[in-house]
């Protein structure tokens, strides 16, 4: 009983001891350069996909020609209201978004890129959804942390190898995983306040919206009130489970999966823009350093297996030794790989 | 060795340039060790500890249902939402989906009578939806946001004239369908809903 008493008694030393761990642990920074090399490219997506609209739905004499009067708002295109700015800052993204990417002065990049993302938001934001908004807050939270510490040319000219870490405290992904479940649970709440997602027919609306289509499921589908019922439950479900069950190691690779497929069956039905690649950046501040750590030993071994099927003579290597996962320094590396496997 | 105490040699600039390199570089030095250990010092940890408690207070606020709580911690907060970027609301298809089908026509009338109509053009549902979803999002705002009509429709008289026409009208017409629910035959009501109509008089 005392020792119950004593372990349910919870001392503020403790709160902050557990506060410091959950997000002040040192970690080989792998996680945060995954995130920042996906950010990167869907990054670069985003931008090649505001060129054509760069004009037409941007520029001060295109269909609207000035942004909406919002407290605290600020921008680029506020200051300098020209098509000229308008397409200097579209290259200026381009250009950082790449440098994101690498991890070319990484933390310039995604300070450029987060101004930039802001500024084109704020000139004219009807045009911008749920997926820019996820995008936005992506590149604030890399902006605020040391996203070259792995996976960088930044990490390369410090340790001498692309595929290396820095040990930092954990706190940047801690934070991009909370407001992923703050996206999910924020989102759940909002559909249980409706009553098509209650009555199991939102998903038939959503999926009959003929401007939205991409490549729809068949109408026998959409109208079938059973399916949908399905689907509309299963979608919310899904949404509560990754919003919750992530932060449970034994059901994320589950909930990963279920949400996976949930944003890829949007994708591939529904025109929502960025929305799913954004989310998936988010997803990959799930993986653990250990996994980023060995992912190109992994591929590597991974695209060995068809080619020893087809030289059966020439079997893969079995002298591979699987790499350690050290979290104890302060740099991590792929250990001592033979000269053919280096990726400086 | 007595000229090189004389300010204007040029070995005494060499030296000066040279100290003032490594002087350069020795604070570069600080700045990045600083910037290295500052998220493991006790202060670095708690400036960071401040600012994740910000952030997540208004990704929580922001999206709260209106509530006496809300209603308290946003004027405060949303100097720092707004200007940063961290608003955020999550309303993905809720607390509905739209249920009708929406189809935009933008008229033009020309001084001769002739009708010239505006619509979101169709796309290639690979390469187009990167353009496409944002001018079906502006649609989308077009009913929420009334004040846009006129900047669009302005925008559309001067797409489908030339500086030598004379147009005389601009309607922005919204025609609708709605969507009966899953599991129930036939087709829903139609209606058509004029946005917005301005007769032109000058140029747009």
């Amino acid at each position: 009983m005392t020792g119950n008493s004593h372990a349910l008694r919870l001392r503020p030393s403790d709160i902050g001891e557990a506060w410091q761990a959950f997000w002040f642990r040192p970690q080989p920074m792998y996680t945060l350069g995954l995130v920042r090399m996906g950010f990167g490219a869907v990054a670069v997506l985003w931008t090649l996909w505001l060129l054509p609209v760069l004009n037409d739905l941007l520029a001060p004499d295109g269909a609207i020609t000035t942004p909406p009067s919002i407290r605290y708002t600020w921008g680029v295109f506020a200051v300098w209201p020209t098509s000229q700015a308008l397409l200097i800052g579209w290259a200026v993204l381009l250009m950082a978004a790449i440098a994101l990417a690498i991890g070319w002065h990484s933390r310039l990049a995604a300070v450029l890129v987060v101004i930039l993302i802001l500024s084109f938001h704020r000139r004219d934001p009807y045009i911008f959804n749920a997926g820019d908004i996820v995008m936005r807050l992506e590149a604030l939270f890399l902006a605020l942390s040391p996203c070259g510490a792995a996976l960088s040319l930044d990490q390369r000219r410090r340790a001498g190898a692309f595929w290396s870490a820095q040990s930092r405290p954990v706190w940047p992904v801690r934070l991009l995983q909370i407001q992923m479940s703050i996206i999910y649970l924020a989102s759940v709440q909002t559909k249980l306040s409706g009553q098509t997602w209650l009555q199991g027919t939102a998903v038939s609306y959503a999926l009959r919206l003929e401007d939205m289509q991409r490549f729809p499921p068949p109408d026998w589908v959409t109208t079938n009130a059973l399916i949908m019922n399905v689907a509309t439950w299963g979608a919310i479900a899904v949404e509560l489970a990754v919003g919750i069950l992530i932060w449970n190691q034994r059901f994320r690779p589950w909930v990963l999966a279920a949400g996976v497929a949930l944003h890829l069956g949007i994708d591939i039905s529904i025109e929502v823009g960025i929305f799913s690649y954004a989310m998936f950046v988010l997803y990959l501040a799930w993986i653990s350093p250990e996994t980023v750590q060995r992912l190109p030993d992994t591929l590597r071994q991974a695209a060995a297996k068809p080619v020893a099927v087809l030289r059966r003579d020439h079997p893969p290597d079995s002298t591979a030794v699987p790499v350690p996962h050290p979290i104890d320094g302060h740099e991590h590396r792929l250990s001592e790989p033979p000269a053919e496997k280096s990726l400086r | 060795m007595a000229e090189k105490g004389l300010g204007t040699s040029p070995d005494r600039k060499e030296g000066d340039l040279r100290w003032t390199a490594e002087r350069v570089a020795a604070v570069q030095r600080h700045l990045r060790e600083f910037a290295n250990s500052f998220d493991r010092s006790p202060m670095g940890e708690g400036a960071i500890s401040a600012l994740i408690v910000v952030v997540l207070l208004i990704g929580v606020v922001w999206n709260m249902p209106e509530s006496a709580i809300k209603r308290l911690l946003v004027p405060p907060l949303e100097p720092i939402a707004v200007s940063t970027g961290l608003d955020q609301y999550w309303t993905m298809y809720a607390p509905d989906p739209p249920q009708r089908l929406e189809n935009l026509e933008i008229h033009v009338t020309m001084a001769d009578g002739a009708d010239r109509v505006w619509t979101v053009q169709p796309r290639d549902p690979i390469v187009g939806v990167g353009a496409h979803h944002r001018w079906r999002k502006l649609k989308e705002s077009l009913t929420s946001e009334p004040q846009i009509r006129a900047d669009w429709a302005h925008w559309v008289v001067r797409q489908l004239t030339a500086p030598s026409e004379r147009p005389v009208q601009v309607r922005m017409i919204l025609k609708t369908e709605v969507l009966p629910p899953p599991g129930v035959d036939g087709t829903g009501k139609t209606a058509t809903e004029t946005l917005y109509d301005e007769t032109l008089s000058g140029p747009t």
